[in-house]
């Protein structure tokens, strides 16, 4: 049992970080039916930025032992901001020239941003293709447990990650339910043109779901490589497709279900990985094994609404 | 046949010369890939570095044009490409190892396919009776089918990690038992087949062995792939657009992980000792193969279908074309080609890993398609060879080839969003054979195609049908009925319930009580397709033609596909096809000559004017050759003059092809002066039925569309 609890930890802070990715899958989809290729990539410079900034500004010291807190979180904060700032570039060079094009014209050059940041990324005077050991030892103590409830560890790494992402979320449903801009969103990812004519400034909507989303991955990517202490410009990869089947699962085009599918996902996957024999192996399998078995049964996702054609 | 038709002279009856002129210059040209091969691999003349880029182009060739068919034409949307190619690659790959004998035995490799079959049919009959289970149980209760299904995942998970404590599973294991049964039956059938196999291909001449092993294995990991294909596709194609894309991509490294688990095939590790078996010549006799065959699918009836399917998946059902039936072909021959390129990769490289099938693969298949432009067969061939030399033509930029490699992906997508080729091919299409000269006119004709229908005395019965969307009543305790010969209208204020009857009597959805007939036989419940093929047919409230399909396409897709029309016929070009072809375009012609649409034939569907388009649709409606046609507002959008041509027309149609005609319209002078009889709806109930001047004098109608007198 205690273990179970620990799997379920484990799976929860895993899956919150799918969550957070997912939720920029999701908004893009919702906003622009898109398949944003290129958001698990965001999340990879996340990670990797936090790394190069510590680095630039002298925080990390051979040895990984330094600096502080503060540190480490003024090197995310700039690198989740870049993040951002990236979303709304690709979005204004990369997508808007084609967004009265068939979708699929804007998939191919989703892949091929993607493409240019994993290769980008890859060359040698940016970071080189080699994975390089992250600085989480900044973070001084995170690997011990914040508190023992009975034999039950709860790690603090654990525990800040799902503080963070919790801290985003009800950041991202004020911002959402309360806020006009939020209205906004809602409104233009409900219909469109209707949006448009209603007097919402669609182009300035969409740059700010990217800017939302993107900066959403990019905290994904710092919590990531303090979980997993190790960046390269192709990590972005598998969380990126497992938080897309994240979004799909819950219902693309749904916030809560693109939560509630990360952390599904995360806490299938530990407990596969935690069960059954060989079943680290078949880890990244059981994504999709997942999604199909879901979509098969419900091809709307577990909270997506079925919306059929009129005729 | 009317005898008109036959005097035409131009048409010879036999189609052998079209036969002979399809496939001689296609057989001379794989004869030609042998000396080509000589010249460019051993001769020296190539050097090897060049020689592999030809083989290289050669394989992104064949899965470029496969995924054509999927992506451009059929509409769907396949991420998992690589996934069909690693299965042929390996499945290829295990045997060549494992029984070929060097190329010596190929009998042996026959044998494994068919072991292999025989477990795969295992499969699919357990597969079916799963989903036949689901579709049942969703009648009970709809999430009924999601439980299930999970409780199954748990039960065969369990099941199977229980069983691996043991050496041989328990009997109450019933889902491990099975396979080790399956897997002992497979191995009884190899032991015992073996030494047959072995005599039998000793017996064969020594010089047709190579050449049969490979054809054996090039197939077999052919139809391996394409029956993948199946079994991912028939439930996957239910989902639209980007969910299947995402299933496919998941299917694509479920392959790829079930390989890396797999130690017979290598694990993760590379497979190597692959005898070689595929050089030059078989790459590009494959190409072409594959060109060929993607070519005469997709310009065919066959692919008239798919790409109607493409246009508009509720139309295609409208005018009986089966949705699955087309999309699963479509999926299942792209699967098979790609299935080939991997087994020609396997057997021409020698060794193999895992990860050269990964997703980055299939996403790279799927930008040689888009960037070729979707729908064109030789923009894939062209963004093929483009995107296989582009990295490498770069290596001097060393470092930054990637970079630029995928900033030019970008850029071409920006400044050509369309594709190199845009949807046209590089080489003219042949033109549909047809005198254009107008013959008969609309009211002067006295022969029709469809004229063969008359005499037919069924009519459609509604009775008492009502249909509800959750707590709204959109039609109540309907009933209605349409002889042939015979104008009925429906009418009603806005949000009646009008279209719902028709989509009811169609089969878009079925009604939630009451029954629907057509003669005697029952057609409600069935899919739209079905309701069609038995003689009802509609046109739209909003039209809806193939944009993309010429005028004399649709028509044609409606005829649906007959005798010669099949796939075997199509691929071989076999006379029957060409004489069928002939004579699909003749009807066609008539019966758009029949609409005075017969000038603008060549023109798409999409770029005809409005009226065109109203009066395309009825003409596609009638190819199908109904009892009972449903014409939903034909009369929206047109000026009073079109109005009394559309008026005259209808009447011609009645009249001229025998049909019952049941109309629904807003404009009452032309229900008024047209209809025999009339049904009025208010609210989803009947509130009147009876001729025209019953219905006006009826109050309530008047009450219906004016408000009641205060």
């Amino acid at each position: 049992m205690q273990q179970f609890l620990q799997q379920i930890i484990n799976g929860l802070s895993v899956g919150s970080i799918y969550a957070l990715i997912a939720v920029g899958y999701t908004m893009v989809y919702g906003v622009l039916q898109l398949i944003n290729f290129a958001h698990g990539d965001i999340f990879m410079v996340g990670g990797i930025l936090t790394l190069l900034l510590a680095r630039g500004m002298g925080f990390v010291t051979p040895d990984h032992t330094t600096h502080s807190w503060w540190a480490f979180g003024l090197c995310a904060a700039m690198a989740v901001i870049a993040c951002g700032v990236l979303g709304f570039t690709i979005e204004r060079l990369a997508y808007r020239p084609l967004r009265n094009k068939p979708r699929i014209n804007s998939l191919i050059t989703a892949i091929g941003i993607s493409l240019l940041l994993e290769f980008g990324g890859q060359h040698k005077a940016v970071f080189g293709p080699t994975p390089q050991p992250f600085p989480y030892e900044m973070l001084s103590g995170i690997k011990l447990p914040l508190f023992t409830v009975g034999g039950l560890v709860i790690p603090r790494m654990d525990a800040m990650i799902l503080g963070v992402t919790l801290l985003l979320m009800l950041a991202l449903t004020w911002i959402v339910l309360k806020t006009k801009t939020g209205l906004a969103l809602r409104a233009v990812s409900y219909r469109f043109d209707t949006a448009a004519l209603m007097g919402i400034h669609i182009d300035r909507i969409i740059s700010f779901t990217f800017v939302l989303g993107s900066t959403l991955a990019g905290a994904a990517g710092v919590l990531y490589a303090i979980k997993y202490p190790k960046v390269e410009p192709l990590m972005g990869l598998l969380p990126g497709v497992k938080a897309f089947v994240a979004a799909v699962f819950g219902g693309i085009g749904n916030i809560g279900g693109a939560v509630a599918g990360g952390l599904l996902l995360g806490l299938v996957e530990t407990l596969v990985v935690g069960y059954l024999p060989n079943g680290s192996q078949y880890r990244d399998g059981v994504a999709f094994v997942v999604l199909i078995a879901i979509l098969l049964v419900k091809p709307s996702g577990l909270l997506g609404k079925h919306v059929a054609e009129k005729v | 046949m009317s005898p008109r038709k036959s005097d035409i002279p131009s048409f010879p009856r036999s189609g052998w010369r079209d036969t002979l002129l399809c496939n001689v210059p296609f057989l001379l040209l794989l004869a030609a890939m042998l000396p080509l091969g000589y010249f460019i691999e051993q001769s020296g003349w190539v050097e090897h570095y060049y020689a592999r880029m030809i083989t290289l182009i050669g394989f992104n060739v064949i899965l470029a044009v496969s995924l054509q068919l999927i992506n451009g034409f059929s509409g769907q949307f396949s991420l998992g490409h690589a996934g069909f190619m690693a299965v042929g690659a390996y499945l290829a790959a295990y045997p060549a190892i494992t029984y070929a004998d060097a190329y010596n035995n190929p009998t042996a490799v026959l044998l494994f396919f068919t072991v292999l079959a025989v477990v795969a049919g295992f499969a699919l009959a357990v597969l079916f009776g799963v989903f036949t289970a689901c579709r049942l149980s969703r009648r009970w209760h709809p999430s009924l089918p999601a439980v299930l299904m999970l409780l199954l995942i748990a039960w065969v998970l369990t099941d199977l990690a229980q069983a691996s404590r043991y050496a041989t599973p328990p009997t109450h294991l019933i889902w491990a038992r099975g396979i080790a049964l399956i897997v002992r039956a497979n191995d009884a059938m190899l032991t015992h087949g073996l030494p047959t196999a072995a005599r039998i291909s000793a017996a064969l001449p020594v010089a047709l062995r190579q050449p049969l092993c490979m054809v054996i294995l090039l197939f077999g990991a052919g139809c391996c792939a394409a029956a993948t294909g199946l079994i991912v596709g028939l439930p996957a194609l239910r989902l639209r657009g980007d969910y299947l894309a995402i299933a496919t991509l998941g299917m694509g490294e479920i392959i790829r992980i079930i390989i890396i688990n797999t130690p017979a095939l290598g694990g993760a590790l590379a497979l190597t000792s692959i005898p070689h078996g595929a050089d030059f010549a078989w790459i590009y006799g494959m190409v072409i193969v594959t060109v060929v065959v993607i070519w005469r699918v997709a310009y065919s009836a066959s692919g008239r279908a798919i790409m109607a399917v493409r246009e508009d998946e509720i139309a295609a059902a409208a005018v009986g074309v089966n949705n699955t039936v087309r999309k699963v072909t479509a999926f299942a021959i792209g699967a098979f080609f790609a299935g080939v390129a991997g087994a020609l990769f396997s057997l021409g490289q020698g060794s193999i890993t895992p990860n050269l099938f990964s997703m980055g693969r299939s996403i790279e298949i799927v930008v040689m398609v888009t960037l070729g432009g979707l729908g064109s067969i030789s923009g894939a061939i062209l963004a093929a060879v483009v995107l296989t030399l582009l990295p490498e033509m770069l290596r001097f930029v060393e470092d930054y080839r990637m970079i630029i490699y995928s900033l030019t992906l970008v850029i071409m997508m920006l400044v050509r969003p369309q594709g190199l080729l845009g949807g046209r091919e590089f080489w003219p299409r042949r033109r549909p054979r047809h005198t254009s000269e107008p013959r008969t006119s609309a009211t002067g004709s006295q022969e029709t195609p469809v004229a063969d229908a008359r005499g037919s005395e069924i009519s459609l019965d509604v009775d008492h049908v009502s249909r509800s969307f959750g707590g709204l009543k959109a039609v109540t305790d309907f009933s209605a009925r349409v002889d042939p010969g015979e104008l009925v209208g429906l009418i009603g204020p806005n949000g009646a319930g009008k279209t719902t009857v028709f989509n009811l009597v169609t089969g878009v959805y079925p009604p939630t009580t009451g029954h629907i007939r057509l003669g005697q036989r029952r057609i409600d419940g069935h899919k739209p397709a079905q309701i069609n093929r038995a003689g009802v047919a509609r046109t739209f409230q909003n039209i809806r033609l193939f944009g993309n399909l010429s005028v004399l396409d649709n028509v044609c897709v409606a005829f649906g596909l007959h005798a010669g029309e099949d796939l075997f016929h199509t691929i071989l070009r076999a006379p029957r096809f060409a004489r069928r072809r002939r004579e699909s375009e003749l009807e066609g012609m008539e019966l758009l000559r029949a609409f005075q649409l017969d000038t603008k034939a060549d023109y798409l569907a999409k770029n005809l004017p409005y009226g065109d388009q109203r009066r395309l649709e009825i003409a596609r409606a009638l190819a199908t050759n109904p009892k009972i046609l449903l014409l939903d507002e034909p009369a929206a959008g047109m000026n009073p003059q079109e109005k009394i041509e559309l008026m005259n027309l209808i009447r011609f149609i009645r009249d001229q092809f025998h049909v019952g005609i049941w109309l629904i319209e807003h404009d009452m002078k032309l229900v008024m002066n047209i209809c025999e009889r009339i049904t009025v709806l208010d609210h989803g109930e009947t509130i009147a039925v009876g001729s025209p001047a019953e219905v006006q004098a009826n109050p309530k109608v008047i009450a219906a569309y004016l408000g009641e007198p205060e």
